[in-house]
């Protein structure tokens, strides 16, 4: 396969819940590329996400990974997802969740069991990945939701706010985690707030403003562009955050 | 191989999940604090004390096991929303269908084994102290049980696919009671009271329609046990098997249904 051939299609996407959320967005992905979403809350970043995977469908338009349906198994395989909130299981350990993990992909069992326990180690759940995660911090949960997105070895990976709520070691050590996967040709799309994460981790910023891409290009670029704005006042739209002369 | 191999561990880890949770132990301890409060009631009573305590054992663990299913069967999707895993699991582990097929066979799983476990005690507890451990039809009465909570299961899961968790679990809770009853409305339409106020006819009609629904009460052995010790074969099969249908019928519609929502 083409290195730079699209990982993520989308062709006229259309998505309305009981108001417009995305109008004909039209935007590719190209393999290897690490592009940060960006945009307000409620801009639409968890929803375009949710679409892409296919775990909401999409009003009109088309949208395809590596050519195929998002619900497609073969593709499912290859794609890896890490929700905001991190998707656990309390009653189990990472451990045990992993190992159940590990039963839901068609890898060879023998290199999982390899591979599970080199992420625990490298993720430092080694001893503490045995306890229940109802007791886990949300550092711990956020790397055993990394662990389990990094057990069958995804190509493609979808990182919803992957820094949130994390203390600033933690960042770090996951900044460092995602920049290491950047440099072995994983294609990822980060959802993010954070500025300083999009200019160590990306190479594309995507800008998405009430469902509509406003800005799309290089990092260096795109970040500029958006610091002009904010400078400048000029207004996107209207200040999301209201008028607060006059109240403090 | 890989559809099933994916919906056995989604169904292991239901299992050991309910296993872990609240509800699924305190449903073994309470289960097991209530047999020696059976044993007294067969005790005490004057006449067939073995038929008492069969009656009391198999009701127990049939109303158990019937608002277990449709509680789980209608909380698990939202449950499993809330948290997160579903997204994970069907964004990169399993298709929506093995995910029905999974949780659908996990909660049934779960409570079947509770099921046989109560039958076995209650068998070992009659042998011991009634010396009577039972016949077939306490066996054939569990089996038809363990079908009737497939199809609970199942439907719960699909009406919570339509309505919000809580209202789903009532709703069918409310259909339960009046599918076991049908034939008892029946009766009672057909007495004199309402023959005089002439709507009887329609009611009957409105009743019968009710047969078009599961056969729950067909399902419904236990007014059977102590007075026959064995019920058909061919007739216990074929009740089964209409009672299997109906199971995966619903499973079908609600891996139909999962397809078109949102998570």
């Amino acid at each position: 396969m083409d290195d730079l051939s699209p990982v993520l299609s989308i062709q006229g996407l259309a998505k309305s819940f009981s108001t417009p959320v995305f109008r004909d967005l039209s935007l590719e992905i190209k393999s290897q590329q690490s592009v940060a979403l960006v945009g307000a809350n409620g801009a639409g970043k968890s929803t375009f996400i949710k679409i892409i995977l296919g775990l909401v469908g999409a009003d009109s338009g088309s949208v395809k990974i590596w050519g195929q349906d998002p619900r497609n198994s073969r593709v499912l395989e290859r794609v890896g997802y890490l929700p905001e909130v991190s998707g656990f299981w309390p009653e189990l350990s990472a451990r045990e969740m992993l190992f159940f993990a590990s039963k839901f992909t068609d890898r060879n069992q023998e290199e999982l069991v390899e591979r599970r326990e080199n992420l625990l180690s490298v993720l430092g759940l080694k001893n503490r990945g045995a306890r229940r995660m109802d007791g886990y911090s949300k550092g711990m949960l956020q790397r055993s939701g990394l662990a389990n997105l990094l057990l069958h070895d995804p190509e493609f990976l979808v990182l919803d706010e992957p820094m949130s709520g994390l203390d600033p070691r933690a960042q770090a050590k996951l900044r460092d985690i995602l920049s290491r996967l950047r440099e072995r040709g994983k294609t990822l799309l980060i959802s993010s707030h954070s500025l300083e994460d999009i200019q160590k981790l990306c190479d594309r910023v995507i800008v998405l403003e009430k469902g509509a891409k406003v800005l799309d290009g290089e990092t260096s670029q795109v970040l500029s562009e958006l610091e002009r704005k904010y400078q400048s006042s000029e207004p996107w739209d209207e200040d999301p955050l209201g008028d607060d002369s006059g109240f403090f | 191989m890989v559809f099933f191999d994916r919906v056995f561990w989604l169904a292991s880890l239901r299992c050991l999940i309910l296993l872990r949770q609240k509800l699924g132990w305190m449903s073994l301890i309470v289960g097991g604090a209530l047999i020696p409060l059976v044993l007294i009631v067969a005790r005490v009573s004057f006449v067939g004390p073995a038929k008492i305590f069969w009656d009391f054992s198999l009701g127990i663990s049939f109303l158990l096991q019937i608002v277990l299913a449709s509680y789980l069967g209608s909380h698990v999707l939202d449950e499993e929303r809330a948290r997160k895993t579903l997204h994970v699991l069907c964004a990169g582990r399993m298709t929506r269908v093995q995910w029905v097929w999974g949780q659908v066979l996990g909660t049934w799983a779960f409570i079947t084994a509770m099921n046989f476990i109560w039958l076995l005690v209650s068998a070992g507890l009659s042998k011991a102290i009634f010396a009577d451990a039972g016949s077939w039809i306490h066996l054939q009465t569990q089996i038809f049980v363990a079908i009737e909570v497939a199809i609970v299961v199942g439907a719960a899961l699909l009406l919570s696919m339509f309505l919000r968790s809580a209202l789903a679990w009532m709703s069918l809770i409310s259909v339960l009671i009046l599918l076991h009853s049908v034939s008892y409305l029946l009766t009672i339409l057909k007495s004199q009271i309402f023959q005089v106020s002439g709507e009887a006819e329609a009611y009957e009609y409105l009743f019968k329609a009710l047969y078009f629904l599961p056969p729950l009460e067909w399902l419904d052995l236990r007014v059977f046990v102590g007075y026959e010790e064995f019920f058909e074969w061919s007739q216990f099969l074929s009740i089964g098997a209409l009672g299997v249908a109906w199971s995966l019928f619903f499973v079908f519609i609600a891996q139909r249904r999962i397809e078109r929502l949102d998570f």
